[in-house]
């Protein structure tokens, strides 16, 4: 404790310059955005000063076409809403684990299987969609616990069992298509759910829209709910308690290794379930001959890094990054597909730089806080510089560079 | 601060709402089915014809590619080409029957081009094509003749098919190579059993690493050349071949030579010069289908450039099989002197007559159709 | 002026909010041990790094023998020959003692090492001031006063004139406190000179010239040693005078709270056993504290009665129960508090606020939650209560991120909490650690405040003066075994110290499983 200023209760200027996490949070997540959104259109300028005969009117339309589309048309914000939602529910999936402190990377696996289960129980079980989201949620809940077991009783890193875990997924699904003829349209293609069970479709509300059905609204509902365990239950106190400090955790009482199976049997029950609305929307059929991972999975991390695992916040990050998406298809045919993901990868991870941009605010804050809090951070501040002082003038031993 | 934020974003959207209202247009537009205009298939070679034409005539053009593999998306691209202008659309690839099915009665002033397809419903029960839209189809039936012919001309005796899965495209293509190498080995004077051919459906238009294997399997019991046929399982093939010494391949839909030096020659449809004619015909109809391409499928032949195989010097890899006879055959086939039939299964009158001599029988129990030969032994089992 | 080696003449270091270092001078006269002494935080840790070039002061110069030097990085320190023997050493454990010597300055030809040279050079060195260490030993099989030497040696062979010594007597026993005195009072004669950082008012009286006091940030004086007392200096480092703790005797009762029985617990570090065979009781009312030389085995008893790692054999019996199979929670209710060694790593989840680090024993009660759902009501009411009961000082009250919060506050929260629980035994392991003095009297203030309601206290602790001082009963553990059983009114600082190194073991622990 550095107190050079006694520590007194709260100063009434405190109260007015004081912000509370949630706004930090907010502020970094949007200034994050726009920074993103400013590197692509800097990115933009970048691609075509390198083109042979460069246009410069091209990075006006396209980005201009990049934030507008998305809000341009009725259609349009549909087709946000219909990609939000996967997004969404592979988003709250990374960001639960993120709550309990693990790196669920097997979303994508997760999905996987909650896709092919889903299909497999709409065409061949001719289940109806609110029982075939059932089966893809419990496939993918089974899918994300086994990295959940291996990592409470093996302490096997859960990184690295749901890389490998989302390899396999994608090819025991490719085998299990195979080996169910039935499922198929063409040997490629699973069959058109309007065909083959329109009760599997997810209801549409009567909305003639292709894209329109309710998989937002059920993703929605799984934010809330979401929501609802970790910031009002005792079990969303475990989690987070073991996400902060699991060994505090452990110390407590609390069956850490219980949690973390839990966690991601949920994790991936999540993503499971955001397999299944996308697979039971009715408009787009697996295609078996992948031998590429999901991409959806993996855009469940910045979406749930830049909501800080916040599972509200998650609702309006997957609907900001599904807005991209849409966005970026018109701006074809300037930009290339290709160049097209490219930008929208661009702002999406730059726009995942929420954290940092919050730490600086910090920062900020601190200073024209002063007072309190102030010598309080600093405290740290000195601590930190002392552990400098150490590292620095010694030599880097191999012991700092791999134990630790 | 927040309020800063607040009007930079707002800044930022109003300034680039103003300028989306300028957007640049393209005439004729391209929407690929999944791949991109670089599969050297489908896409690649309607997207070669569609530039042939448009810097010729000096017409803007585009392509555009769907977000997702799904009929959803491909109607919102194909809006989207329009939302920029398009006033045709090409659409390669049986995948856009149910998409231009869709949008061909919403937008009448549009017209669309569908390549290897017909327009019809998601359960197949109403095929339509109205008056904006134009189809084409390709005897793929005289592209695996010549492919075949030409392979046995050459030398080859153990040949080998490998389609994708048993569609009718792919089928025609198959009994089109057997014919072709039954047709050559009764020229040639050879007797039966002389050439063989394997036939095989990989039932995937990918390649895979199963399917290498099995390719391995085919070269090193003897297979001098197989006809790789169905989108990107060429990879496996060529793979395969040159695991070996000596093994050939031949590729399809478009000339695939540049691909691997294995390939001898291509089964092509003329994807190019079709889309071109197409366009030209559109174009000098002032811009709409004339009467006999509007609301109709071409079926295009040897008599159309529809079909062929390539040859150009650096495409032709035959050693003994010349141009000039590949121009005879080819002749042959445009005038009608040698036919080729596209019959890939049982007729109505067939199975019936088949079950009257089958009692106890019924449909499912009746063999395959297969072309007949008689020089040529072919193994649907292999 | 000539004969200051080093100056730093009125530095101030600023940080937002705070004054760090105000006014400060420091003049290291050439050949002298000069004490630098403060509390935690007052301002000792920023000084150091002003001259390791880690900051740039606001104001203030730093010389060197009289001329003004800019110092960037600590490259440029240990060009001007100022060199630093840290309070955890920088040892690779794996290298021997003369790899981790030439470490950072390997000595090459055509890029290949060239050691021997070298080792001849550390030889003589060792030699000449009398250091005594192996050169081919591996750092993990040499003894903590040994790496110290490692590191004396590490700034001598780098030629180093000015050596910093931060607070080098923690990690070690009072024998070898002894023997590092004797090594610094050699490194003078032979012409180098040291800044000794310290807060132990005794050591600084015994080997220094002079000292300068910091507090609060701020410059207090500097006094010739010779000139002074301990309690002058104390006084000017706390601010006031410090009262010695006022220890009423044991209630001597028979009530047994706690039994250890033969525990056994594996080491993660080694294949030996951390706790070999260890047996003892705890009775209400007393203050039972387990002395030793740190990575004895404390850290894994403790470890082993409170359920955070798994026991090989033994039983412990608390308050009657047989515990031995019970779950962590079990155990805590069952009547067991623990302020654990590590606040940060054990005691407290940081990024919670203060009312749910209060709760975190507690959450799951009946009133705490319903149905599942927590009552976060009831959490703000209940660490209100233990907020204003415990004075513990956070700048939004229950809503304070642990985070936050000073080191003396966070661990007045962690005790406040477990003592909160009512158990009849409390285990408190290094409660004292990195606090200031006022934190330290409350903290000891509390623990015989404890004792006295009749609850039995198991205090672990590395600093023999908390040791003697609060203590009703000693155990001295030594490589994983209690080797003695001491009275504190009947023994002194230095008999700790030869049982804690195991040069001595009293008889009735000489055969396995011996009971105290």
């Amino acid at each position: 404790m550095l107190g050079l200023k006694s520590k007194k209760d709260t100063s009434p200027q405190k109260t007015i310059t004081e912000i509370s996490e949630l706004k930090v949070t907010v502020i970094s997540s949007v200034v994050s955005i726009i920074v993103g959104l400013l590197f692509g259109l800097v990115f933009l300028f970048i691609i075509e000063v390198i083109k042979e005969t460069p246009d410069m009117t091209n990075p006006f339309y396209g980005f201009s076409n990049l934030m507008v589309e998305g809000f341009s048309s009725i259609r349009s914000i549909i087709k946000v809403l219909y990609k939000a939602a996967p997004l969404l529910m592979v988003g709250l999936a990374v960001g639960f684990a993120f709550k309990a402190g693990l790196f669920n990377i097997g979303a994508t696996g997760q999905y996987t299987v909650g896709a092919f289960f889903a299909l497999i129980a709409a065409i061949l079980w001719q289940f109806p969609w609110w029982a075939a989201l059932i089966v893809a949620m419990i496939a993918g809940g089974l899918w994300g616990l086994v990295p959940g077991i291996f990592k409470a009783v093996f302490n096997i890193n859960e990184v690295i069992t749901t890389i490998m875990l989302n390899w396999t997924a994608l090819f025991f699904v490719n085998l299990l298509f195979y080996n169910n003829p039935g499922i198929y349209e063409s040997r490629e293609r699973t069959m058109n759910l309007a065909v083959a069970n329109p009760s599997a479709i997810l209801p549409d509300l009567g909305v003639s829209d292709s894209y329109f059905n309710i998989g937002i609204f059920i993703a929605i509902l799984f934010a809330v709910v979401i929501f609802i365990v970790l910031e009002r239950t005792t079990f969303g106190f475990e989690i987070k308690a073991c996400g902060n400090n699991k060994n505090a955790s452990v110390y407590a009482g609390i069956k850490a290794k219980r949690t973390i199976v839990y966690t991601m049997l949920i994790s991936g029950a999540l993503a499971g379930v955001g397999g299944g609305i996308q697979y039971l929307s009715g408009t787009v059929p697996y295609t078996v001959t992948s031998t590429t991972l999901l991409p959806m999975g993996f855009n469940g991390i910045p979406v749930a890094l830049l909501a800080f695992s916040n599972p509200l916040g998650i609702i309006i990050t997957s609907l900001f990054i599904s807005y991209l998406q849409v966005g970026g298809e018109a701006m074809q045919p300037v930009y290339s597909p290709e160049m097209v993901n490219i930008i929208t990868s661009v702002i999406i991870y730059f726009s995942a730089f929420a954290l940092i941009v919050s730490q600086l605010i910090k920062k900020y804050m601190k200073k024209r806080l002063g007072g309190d809090e102030a010598t309080e951070e600093t405290d740290v501040v000195l601590d930190v510089a002392s552990e400098e002082v150490n590292k620095i003038s010694t030599p880097k031993t191999p012991e700092e560079g791999g134990e630790k | 601060m927040k309020k800063f934020f607040g009007v930079l974003l707002l800044a930022l959207v109003a300034v680039f709402a103003f300028v989306s209202c300028t957007g640049k247009t393209y005439e004729i537009a391209l929407v690929t089915d999944v791949g991109n205009i670089d599969d050297k298939s489908f896409n690649e070679g309607a997207w070669n014809g569609v530039k042939e034409y448009a810097e010729a005539n000096d017409v803007s053009y585009a392509y555009y590619r769907p977000s997702e593999d799904s009929t959803a998306a491909r109607v919102e691209t194909i809006e989207n080409a329009i939302d920029k202008g398009a006033k045709i659309v090409v659409c390669p690839g049986y995948l856009f029957e149910t998409a231009i099915y869709q949008v061909q009665a919403s937008y009448p002033e549009v017209a669309f081009l569908l390549l290897d397809g017909e327009p019809h419903t998601d359960d197949y029960a109403t095929y339509e094509t109205t008056s904006n839209t134009h189809n084409i189809l390709y005897q793929e039936e005289q592209a695996g003749f010549l492919a075949g012919y030409a392979a046995v001309q050459d030398g080859y005796r153990a040949l080998g098919f490998v389609g994708g899965m048993a569609v009718p495209a792919v089928v025609r293509y198959g009994y089109g190579f057997v014919q072709g190498a039954e047709f050559a080995a009764d020229e040639l004077g050879l007797s039966a059993g002389d050439v063989t051919i394997k036939y095989y459906y990989a039932d995937a238009f990918v390649g895979s690493d199963a399917l290498e294997t099995k390719m391995d399997g085919w070269y090193a019991a003897g297979t001098e050349v197989v006809f790789a046929c169905g989108g990107k399982l060429y990879t496996s093939v060529v793979a395969a071949a040159e695991n070996t010494d000596d093994g050939k391949v031949i590729g399809v839909d478009v000339d695939q030579v540049a691909e691997s030096d294995r390939i001898i020659t291509s089964a092509m449809k003329g994807l190019t010069v079709s889309v071109v004619d197409a366009l030209t015909a559109f174009y000098d109809n002032d811009m709409a289908w004339p009467t006999e391409l509007a609301g109709t499928t071409s079926t295009l032949g040897a008599d159309t450039d529809g079909i062929g195989l390539p040859t150009a010097t650096a495409s032709w890899r035959f050693e003994t099989f010349t141009v000039t006879a590949y121009e005879e055959i080819f002749a042959d086939l445009v005038d009608g002197t040698v036919e080729v039939s596209n019959k890939i299964g049982w007729t109505t009158d067939e199975v019936t007559a088949w079950l009257a001599a089958n009692p106890g029988s019924d449909e499912e129990d009746m063999p395959g159709y297969v072309p007949e030969t008689t020089l040529v032994t072919v193994d649907y089992t292999a | 002026m000539g004969d200051y080696i080093i100056e730093m003449n009125h530095i101030r270091k600023e940080f937002p909010g705070v004054v760090a270092n105000d006014d400060i001078t420091l003049q290291l006269k050439k050949g002298e041990i000069h004490a630098l002494l403060g509390e935690n935080g007052a301002g000792k840790s920023t000084l150091m790094s002003v001259l390791f070039g880690l900051y740039r002061p606001e104001k203030g110069e730093i010389r060197k023998d009289g001329e003004v030097v800019n110092i960037q990085n600590p490259n440029d320190a240990n060009d001007l020959g100022i060199g630093m023997v840290h309070q955890h050493f920088k040892l690779v454990e794996v290298f021997t003692v003369l790899e981790n010597i030439i470490l950072g300055a390997e000595p090459t030809k055509y890029g290949f090492l060239t050691t021997k040279e070298t080792r001849e050079k550390v030889l003589e060195l060792s030699k000449k001031f009398n250091l005594m260490v192996d050169v081919d030993a591996k750092i993990e099989d040499i003894s903590v006063g040994m790496q110290q030497r490692v590191e004396i040696l590490k700034m001598l062979y780098r030629e180093n004139e000015i050596l910093i010594f931060d607070e080098p007597t923690a990690v070690l026993t009072p024998q070898e406190i002894d023997e590092l005195m004797k090594i610094m009072k050699n490194l003078i004669k032979e012409g180098k000179s040291i800044l000794f950082i310290s807060h132990k008012l005794n050591e600084i009286m015994e080997v220094s010239d002079r000292v300068t006091v910091l507090r609060k940030g701020k410059y207090i004086g500097t006094v010739d040693v010779d000139k002074t007392s301990i309690d002058q200096l104390s006084e000017m480092m706390v601010g006031r005078k410090i009262d010695s703790i006022k220890k009423n005797p044991a209630k001597k009762t028979d009530e047994v709270i706690l039994e250890v029985n033969n525990l056994i617990v594996p080491s993660k570090l080694h294949k030996n056993n951390a706790v070999n065979n260890v047996s003892f009781q705890t009775r209400a009312g007393e203050i039972l504290c387990v002395a030793g030389i740190e990575g004895n085995g404390q850290s894994e008893l403790v470890y082993g009665i409170t359920g955070l790692e798994k026991i090989s054999s033994g039983s412990i019996i608390l308050n009657g129960k047989d515990i031995t199979k019970m779950s962590i929670r079990d155990r805590n209710l069952t009547g067991m508090s623990h302020i654990p060694e590590d606040r940060h790593k054990y005691g407290l989840v940081l990024d919670f606020n203060l009312g749910q680090n209060l709760a975190l024993k507690k959450y799951f009660q009946e009133g705490f939650q319903h149905n599942g759902f927590i009552d976060f009501g009831k959490i703000k009411e209940h660490s209100e209560i233990l907020i204003d009961l415990y004075d513990i000082r956070s700048g939004k009250r229950s809503a304070t991120i642990a985070r936050s919060m000073s080191g003396g506050n966070q661990q007045k929260a962690i005790i406040a909490r477990e003592i909160d629980c009512g158990a009849k035994l409390l285990v408190a392991v290094q409660p004292t650690r990195g606090l200031d003095v006022g934190a330290i009297e409350n903290i000891h203030k509390t623990l015989i405040k404890q004792r006295d309601q009749g609850k039995a206290v198991l205090l672990v602790s590395l600093e023999l003066d908390e040791v003697m001082d609060i203590s009703d009963r000693i155990l001295v553990m030594y490589n994983g075994k209690i080797v003695a059983e001491l009275d504190p009114k009947k023994t002194t600082p230095q008999e700790i110290g030869l049982y804690m190194v195991g040069a001595k073991v009293q008889d009735r622990f000489k055969t396995v499983g011996g009971e105290a």
